[in-house]
């Protein structure tokens, strides 16, 4: 479909290219009768400009097509890096998690045998709470390996998001976080993996109420747009109000192990995975941040595609 | 290896664990005799596990899937093969990550009971008590 579409464009481009030549030869057939001369000065600075013109058209379009190719490269990049996590994650997932469910099976035994001292109580709920993170950090790492096939439906995008909203109900109560939709009233229906998707919600919900310690606001917007191929997709903006994240550590938000957050709490994988995924239905994400005053992330999606 | 052991109670349940990782057989055993309600046997190996479930008749066997030799799947299939055996309830105790993943040929025994290390102990306590209803 994207390869159609720049077919269209390049066509379009041609098009326009020949409108342009068939105009400055009807343009210089009346200038030649009126004027009797094959070349006057008025003609030559309609080339000059006609050569302007269609030079500023070729610088753009190549300078297009490298952006692409970059983007092109850097999806790569990141598809081949996540691969190369899953396998190794795959293979030692089974050795890791027997010494975690011993380490949990050992602890859950001191608990029971020390239940009068508060102290060391602590210690083993400590212990404990340590393994199963570790255990977390597997399971993360193991979504990597997992080549789950994706169960594509025709639907509306906005109930995947409610839904991944309605899970942070919690959260969003206790952080006293403002909720701002700003829902377009007509939206093409795209073809996603809906569980997948509200993973993807989810995660950027979660990361926004996260940046947000002392309230704020969670902006939601979606609207139908087009890419620069005239394919139309559907943009979802998710917004804060929050800390927001400095320039440099935006480059590498999408790495995995990379995170902005308190290290002991996050894997740094909730973005790698949800631009895994975004990927997956060749869809985009940006991100935009000021510090101080919040970050916006953009999804795109495109309609009509599997 | 508990060979020797006997069932010294009726009203505790006797639990088999068959599982390559000694350690966690330890401690399982450990937690779940500290309740007081069951008394538990272990083996580290599917050849070992099946002679004992034979000879004891455990109410229940908890039973790994990645083992060395002898599969969990394998030693299941043999459990239910034999007329001994057969109507020994099995909870697979994997570290196998998910549900999804544990291959097809394993829905067939234990029911579908399955618990996926690492597992707490009251979660382990309560599938059992499931179980054994």
């Amino acid at each position: 479909m994207k390869s159609q579409n720049l077919l269209r464009q390049k066509f379009e481009n041609n098009g326009l290219i020949l409108i342009a030549i068939a105009m400055v030869v009807i343009y210089w057939i009346f200038d030649y009768l009126s004027s009797g001369h094959f070349l006057t000065r008025s003609m030559i600075v309609v080339l000059v400009i006609i050569y302007g013109i269609f030079t500023q058209i070729l610088i753009n379009s190549r300078k297009a097509a490298l952006e692409e190719k970059e983007k092109a490269q850097q999806r790569l990049i990141h598809s081949e890096k996540l691969a190369a996590i899953g396998s190794v994650a795959a293979g030692v997932a089974h050795e890791v998690k027997n010494p975690l469910a011993i380490i949990v099976q050992g602890i859950a035994f001191l608990k029971n045998s020390v239940s009068s001292d508060a102290r060391l109580l602590d210690v083993a709920g400590r212990i404990e709470k340590s393994a199963l993170r570790a255990d977390n950090i597997i399971k993360g790492l193991l979504s990597f390996s997992r080549e789950v096939p994706l169960k594509m439906e025709e639907m509306d995008i906005t109930p995947v998001i409610d839904e991944a909203l309605s899970f942070m109900d919690d959260q969003i109560r206790g952080k006293n976080i403002n909720v701002k939709k700003l829902y377009a009233s007509e939206l093409p229906k795209i073809i996603v993996d809906s569980n997948q998707i509200k993973q993807v919600f989810t995660n950027l919900f979660m990361n926004s109420i996260e940046a947000m310690q002392d309230g704020g606001i969670l902006g939601i917007r979606t609207e139908q747009n087009k890419d620069k191929t005239g394919q139309v997709y559907v943009k979802i903006t998710v917004s804060d109000t929050g800390e927001g994240i400095p320039e440099e550590r935006i480059r590498k938000i999408f790495d995995p192990f990379f995170t902005t957050k308190i290290a002991a709490r996050n894997t740094g994988l909730g973005l790698s995975i949800t631009k895994g995924i975004i990927d997956k239905h060749r869809g985009t994400i940006e991100i935009e941040s000021e510090p101080g005053r919040g970050t916006r992330v953009m999804v795109g999606l495109p309609a009509g595609l599997v | 290896m508990d060979l020797f052991k006997t069932k010294t109670s009726v009203s505790k349940k006797t639990i088999l664990i068959i599982d390559d990782e000694e350690d966690f057989c330890y401690f399982v055993k450990l937690n779940l005799e500290q309740t007081g309600g069951f008394e538990v046997l272990t083996a580290n190996n599917g050849a070992d596990g099946i002679s004992i479930a034979k000879r004891y008749q455990p109410d229940l066997v908890l039973l790994d899937i990645i083992m060395p030799n002898m599969t969990g799947t394998q030693v299941a299939e043999s459990l239910r093969a034999d007329k001994d055996t057969k109507d020994i309830p099995i909870i697979f105790v994997t570290a196998i990550v998910k549900r999804g993943e544990v291959g097809a040929k394993d829905y067939q025994f234990g029911g579908n009971y399955f618990i996926f290390k690492p597992v707490k102990l009251d979660e382990l306590i309560k599938e059992i008590g499931a179980k054994l209803k």
